[in-house]
């Protein structure tokens, strides 16, 4: 007899899931110290409505959206924007949380997690000319983080 | 400052570095290439450049640990019920009018069947029976397992009784004194190695542990113990704070597969260990 694990339960993947979720919810929310909280309330909400996920799709991509829409629906969150209270190790990624607002989760999307411009757009609810125009503010803006360390280092 | 020029000219190659461009639009951003030559080369070279700066530091994010109180919060949540209301057949209305001899025999058949019970408890022989006598099987049993778990992972140089080395010696030994016949599971594909085993006791009884460790250092055992509790054959999850535990009942045996509750591959262990052991 091979006993088998409940497959239909998505606890298991969503925490394998959790590093690349925290990333998403760094990138989406700029506030390191309540990535974890923004994270917690959307895997939950992810459980409660498993029955509700295709099994064909990626799991990753339906909870980056849930990740955006639970942040959608705290403006309180939203506008506390540039407190830095962070109590995580979070805080040190300046590279990130120097982006301008709103560009890094598109970047995140398209350039690393291997999203169309497309599927990035429907996950973060702006049209796929936004994230197209993101993607490229994003890499301006590493361009002169790059260009700004060789001088200093020169 | 970048001119209006290079700027339309950074967003075209941008997208062409997404590979979002149509054929047509390709052609063309090749033409626009080999038209501004070195300009376009130099503003290409810094998008890519900038485009792994971005994704480099977005891989060192992935190296922050993740909190066990996220694990616990998700491993512990409660998935929605899956209760299907079937439209239920409108009852016939039973009228109960009970007559005066009905209420009196209904009232003698109490008293009798109460008087019974009072009997037998009364008249009962001072002896013990082979149940009241046997030690009973704490519920706590799970609690010894995750207790022992917790201070016998972090003993890193006394982990085993046994070594894997031994392998022989220490199956003829967990068997003959828990009574559970085994085999070593192989979890080499999991990237698990088999450090080897010891006996301990949970609930009063002996109990066998094979001790694994996989690429990060991370203890993972599988215990196993005769008629410890239950007849549960389904894999059950249970969190005692930083350890998981999985446990299951066949053949009269009970096994718990333990680790910490933050690894995610713990019932995916658990079920090769069911199909191995």
């Amino acid at each position: 007899m091979t006993l088998q694990p409940d497959h239909t339960d998505i606890r298991r993947d969503l925490v394998s899931l959790l590093p690349r979720l925290r990333r998403f919810a760094l990138a989406v929310c700029e506030q390191p110290d309540i990535v974890d909280e923004l994270v917690g309330d959307a895997c939950l909400q992810a459980v409660l409505k498993a029955p509700q996920f295709d099994n064909g799709s990626r799991l990753e991509s339906w909870a980056f959206a849930l990740i955006q829409s639970v942040w959608m629906d705290q403006p309180k969150k939203r506008t506390s924007s540039g407190e830095d209270t962070g109590s995580n190790g979070f805080t040190g990624y300046h590279a990130i949380l120097g982006l301008p607002q709103g560009i890094a989760a598109s970047f995140l999307l398209v350039c690393v997690e291997d999203h169309s411009y497309a599927e990035a757009a429907s996950i973060l609810g702006i049209p796929p000319e936004a994230v197209a125009a993101n993607v490229v503010a994003a890499r301006v803006h590493f361009a002169h983080q790059i260009a700004d360390s060789a001088e200093r280092r020169a | 400052m970048p001119s209006s020029h290079n700027i339309n000219l950074e967003c075209r190659l941008s997208v062409a570095l997404d590979g979002e461009l149509g054929d047509a639009d390709k052609a063309e951003i090749e033409a626009l290439l080999a038209e501004n030559g070195q300009q376009a080369r130099d503003i290409q070279e810094n998008l890519r450049n900038a485009n792994a700066f971005g994704i480099s530091a977005f891989d060192e994010v992935l190296r922050e640990p993740v909190p066990l109180t996220l694990v616990r919060t998700i491993k512990t949540a409660t998935p929605p019920r899956k209760a299907v209301r079937l439209p239920q057949p409108q009852r016939p209305s039973l009228e109960f009018k009970p007559t005066r001899r009905h209420v009196i025999v209904g009232c003698l058949a109490v008293a009798l069947f109460a008087g019974g019970i009072g009997f037998m408890i009364g008249s009962r022989p001072q002896m013990q029976t082979f149940a009241e006598l046997a030690m009973p099987v704490t519920s706590g049993w799970l609690e010894d397992i995750a207790t022992h778990h917790r201070v016998f992972s972090r003993q890193t140089d006394h982990l085993v009784e046994v070594s894997a080395s031994d392998s022989p010696h220490l199956v003829d030994w967990l068997m003959a004194t828990t009574g559970v016949s085994f085999r070593v599971p192989n979890l080499a594909t999991d990237k698990l190695e088999f450090l080897g085993g010891r006996l301990f006791s949970a609930a009063g009884k002996p109990v066998g542990q094979l001790v694994y460790r996989d690429e990060d250092g991370s203890i993972i055992s599988i215990c196993f113990a005769r008629n410890l509790v239950g007849n549960d054959q389904n894999m059950a999850e249970q969190i005692r704070d930083d350890i998981g535990l999985i446990a299951w009942h066949r053949d009269q045996t009970d096994y718990v597969v333990t680790g910490a509750s933050s690894n995610a591959n713990l019932d995916d262990i658990a079920a090769k260990v069911a199909g191995q052991i």
